[in-house]
């Protein structure tokens, strides 16, 4: 072959790669950007207003921790075809699977009502009264996944999800310290006052918002809801490569906004961080609105799928978007009743929000460990995964980062119920 | 069974190029449901046939794959299918079956020692009686250029339209596709090395043909160029080659019978009826050929002239072995007959023969004249077959020198011309 | 109150269902898998036993 059709060849050979990649890409992209959701950004912008820069590196670390935790779920779901609540159904009987499920449901009911808190928050900046914002969003909410098909309900939600972006042209704006930002990153380093409870806390929080129950039971659902097979697991794989870059970069990028213009102050919501940047700088502030409520947004729909999924799979409802509302009733139902149930806890005046926010922390970060455990266990049992179990490497990486949690998260949870033991 | 009613508009034996036809659009009851994405095909060794066709639609909808059954008509711009629900045709397993596009189109082309030699362009196929068949894959600068939406570069490029269909590599060529083939794994292999491409053997392909059904077979011959599709015929058994001829128009057989010697010419023709092979003779254009095969044909004669030919190779007595071993390959093209080596000086006068292997042994340096043998074994161009023939036994040449009286060379007979025909005209 | 409750009921025979469906785990039951949901419970079992004992202290 002379140097024009070699040419021609690889250029083909990546064209096609890219357009099956386009068809592929979604799940990964959606799961990883949706991580980011309001409860998301709140840790962020607290962890830039009360560390800077200084824990940059921690969140670039994540990144690929994600990503293996993530794509795990691509391979069993590409593999069994079947959804994470069916697959611990199945796999560890039902002592387990109930309390998947039950852990699931409750972290996710907890975590819907942290979006709605972060969505009615960040409008109430634009002077919307939180009613509004709550049917409104109902609304927009439930009409787009009546469709009826999985592909429009993804490209619509893949929209919403570049929303979430917007905070890239933020950090341009405040024009930040690049050399500061590079040796942070880079250099793992404690910012001064060394690990405090406060600093632990935070870290936990970080983690917690990056790897969460529901992100596997959602994107191995979604991975079968879209019908992948085996061959399209090195898409999926990319997909959720990239998805977790775009999470690390949405992260950072915040923690250097308010690294910048709130450092040193103390700040519990992303909400809250919105509103001081107004006067300082109104397009900052506002970005930071909208992408709160984009991320809340974003985080609503996926949490209440990914119930709504586990759900029908464990109940043997008909469980698939690609289903109209008559054929899956239950399924839709209770997305419905999801939505309903947290928009509705928003709403009741003097509820305690801030105690639930900090409740679903310590309940999701808690019960993460089980949830990973399985995933290892799941994808080392060569009976349904054949050549796709975990390879050494993925094993010894992935057990590392489940010990790594496990250790972290009960020493979180003890000094969480016992403030004077550490 | 199913009724077909082809596109009449549509020239049956057309090549149809795989890129052309992937953007055709899918009507079921006169409405557009979609476009061809793909063609899933059987790998039959000699051909390959489309068993189903995958339509893409529109908005995320699922694929549908339909059976080729349910093909009503079909052409470039077009294809209407005989369905009534579209949801019946959801087909997400895939199996082992072969998408054309998918794993074929933009494949690697090895040569049988495993170099790569280019990448599959195109696909061609052809409609024949109501099956789409898969009959050659187009490896050639111009698929190339065609693909780079530089198609009219490549007109202007080649000088014929057979120059444009030169570099189609007929799918019998092809080792059959390998058990991984997918999107990106597995190459297309072929069956004989690089340097055979433009050579492939027409006795092979002759035997592959006896083999195929009639349709078939008329399916992969329209794809030969001449000069292949010439030799291939010749290789033919009786029967085949009628069918094949019948179904050629009488252009396209007069042209192919103008490649062939005259013995083997009348050969072929003797198995046609005789108006039919008067025609053909008629529209050859080498008048002397023609008039040798109509010669050969009623009889009138049976001197070894008419069945002599003239692709021979001759060198002078003063080359040396060197420069003819260097000239050998470039002289031997397109030669009928390269065994031996005809020496004649400036007249064409025949002044001894040099068989092909003592040139390979003799030194470098020496020259013809002191290599050849003198004493040759000729025949007049008045002798009978009955004479060559009995020449040919008693000496086992491969081919004998027919000179004049003069000693000047006429042409050369073949043996194949005299023993291996089946005419009946050595007694 | 029967109409009231038949729902119910059906959802309750669901659970039942359910449960002896997925009685079996049908994992292959290594040394390795064997030592994790070991560990697992043990876990479960100390959060559970810590959140009592925070209760009962916060009830004191």
């Amino acid at each position: 072959m002379n140097l024009l059709e070699k040419i021609f060849y690889r250029l083909r050979k990546y064209s096609k790669a890219l357009r099956m990649f386009a068809l592929v890409a979604g799940p990964g992209i959606i799961v990883m950007v949706a991580d980011n959701d309001a409860g998301g950004i709140t840790t962020y912008t607290t962890t830039g207003a009360q560390y800077g820069n200084h824990l940059l590196w921690f969140l670039i670390l994540l990144g690929p921790v994600a990503y293996l935790v993530q794509e795990m779920t691509v391979r069993l779901g590409a593999v069994t075809k079947r959804g994470h609540a069916e697959a611990i159904f199945d796999s560890f009987g039902s002592f387990w699977g109930w309390f998947s499920l039950f852990d699931l449901v409750l972290t996710d009911w907890l975590t819907m009502i942290t979006e709605f808190i972060g969505m009615t928050a960040a409008m109430s900046i634009f002077g919307i009264p939180a009613w509004m914002t709550v049917i409104a969003c109902w609304i927009l909410m439930g009409s787009m996944i009546m469709t009826g098909s999985y592909w429009t309900w993804e490209k619509i939600v893949l929209v919403i999800s570049i929303g979430n972006l917007i905070y890239i042209p933020a950090a341009f704006v405040v024009h930040p310290s690049v050399p500061d930002i590079i040796k942070n990153s880079v250099i793992p380093n404690l910012p001064p006052g060394g690990l405090t409870n406060d600093l632990f806390f935070l870290l936990m929080a970080n983690i917690g918002t990056t790897i969460a129950p529901w992100m596997l039971f959602f994107q191995q659902s979604s991975v079968v809801d879209k019908g992948l097979q085996e061959k399209d697991i090195k898409f999926g794989q990319w997909d959720t490569a990239i998805g977790s870059f775009l999470t690390v970069i949405v992260a950072v990028l915040l923690i250097i906004v308010c690294g910048k213009l709130l450092f040193g102050q103390p700040i519990d919501s992303a909400a809250q961080a919105a509103r001081m940047i107004m006067p300082m700088n109104s397009y900052v502030g506002t970005i930071i609105a909208i992408g709160l409520f984009d991320a809340g947004f974003l985080g609503a729909i996926c949490i209440s799928l990914a119930s709504s999924w586990a759900f029908g799979e464990v109940f043997g409802w008909a469980h698939s978007l690609n289903h109209k509302i008559k054929e899956a009733p239950w399924f839709y139902a209770y997305y419905f009743f999801d939505l309903c149930l947290a928009g509705t806890v928003v709403l009741i005046p003097k509820a305690p929000l801030v105690l639930i926010t900090l409740f679903v922390q310590v309940i999701a970060t808690t019960l993460l460990p089980p949830a990973l455990v399985f995933l290892i266990l799941l994808l080392n049992d060569k009976k349904t995964m054949g050549a796709l179990v975990n390879t050494r490497l993925q094993n010894f990486l992935n057990i590392s980062i489940v010990v790594v949690i496990v250790v972290l998260s009960t020493m979180y949870g003890l000094s969480t119920l016992f403030p004077n033991l550490l | 069974m199913h009724n077909y009613s082809f596109d009449n508009s549509m020239d049956p034996g057309e090549i149809l190029n795989l890129t052309e036809i992937v953007r055709a659009q899918v009507n079921v009851n006169g409405e557009e449901i979609g476009k061809i994405e793909d063609l899933l095909i059987v790998d039959k060794d000699k051909f390959a046939e489309v068993t189903h066709i995958v339509v893409s639609r529109p908005f995320g909808r699922p694929q549908l794959v339909v059976p080729w059954e349910k093909v009503k008509s079909f052409n470039k711009k077009q294809v209407v299918l005989d369905i009534e629900q579209v949801e019946g045709f959801i087909n997400s397993t895939r199996g082992s079956a072969i998408f054309l596009k998918d794993f074929v189109l933009d494949k690697k082309v090895l040569d049988s020692k495993d170099r790569e030699l280019a990448v599959v362009y195109d696909v061609g196929l052809t409609l024949t009686n109501g099956k789409l068949l898969v009959t050659n894959v187009d490896i050639g600068k111009s698929g190339l250029l065609r693909r780079m939406k530089l198609g009219w570069l490549a007109k202007l490029l080649s000088k014929s339209v057979s120059e444009e269909n030169g570099d189609r590599v007929p799918w019998i060529y092809i080792e059959p596709l390998p058990e991984n083939i997918g999107s990106f794994r597995g190459d297309v292999k072929l069956k004989v090395i690089k340097e055979q491409l433009s050579d492939l053997h027409p006795v092979d392909l002759a035997d592959v043909l006896e083999e195929m059904s009639e349709e078939d077979r008329i399916a992969i011959f329209r794809e030969l160029d001449t000069e292949s599709a010439s030799d291939t015929l010749e290789e033919l058994d009786p029967k085949a080659q009628r069918d094949l001829i019948a179904s050629l128009d009488k252009e396209r057989a007069a042209q192919l019978i103008n490649e062939m010697t005259p013995g083997q010419a009348a050969d072929l023709l003797s198995v046609l009826p005789s108006w039919e092979a008067k025609v053909i003779v008629e529209l050859i254009d080498d008048k002397e050929k023609a008039t040798k095969i109509t010669d050969i044909l009623e009889k009138q004669d049976e001197k070894v002239i008419d069945f002599s030919i003239t692709g021979y190779l001759s060198f002078p007595p003063d080359m040396t072995v060197e420069k003819a071993r260097e000239q050998f390959a470039e002289a031997a093209r397109k030669k009928a007959a390269i065994t031996y080596i005809y020496v004649i000086d400036r007249d064409t006068k025949l002044l001894g023969i040099v068989d092909s292997k003592s040139l390979l042994l003799s030194e470098g340096k020496a020259r013809l004249k002191d290599i050849m043998t003198e004493r040759v074994v000729t025949l007049s161009p008045s002798a009978t077959l009955k004479k060559a023939s009995e020449l040919f036994a008693r000496y086992l040449f491969r081919a004998l020198p027919v000179t004049a009286r003069d000693g000047k060379i006429v042409g050369i007979l073949l043996y194949r011309d005299v023993i291996a025909l089946r005419h009946r005209y050595v007694e | 109150m029967i109409r009231f409750i038949r729902p119910f009921r059906g959802f309750w025979r669901t659970i039942k269902f359910i449960h002896r469906k997925y009685k079996k785990p049908k994992i292959e039951m290594t040394p390795f898998v064997k030592a994790s949901l070991l560990a697992l419970r043990l876990y479960v079992l100390v959060l559970i036993g810590l959140m009592v004992l925070k209760f009962i202290l916060t009830v004191k």
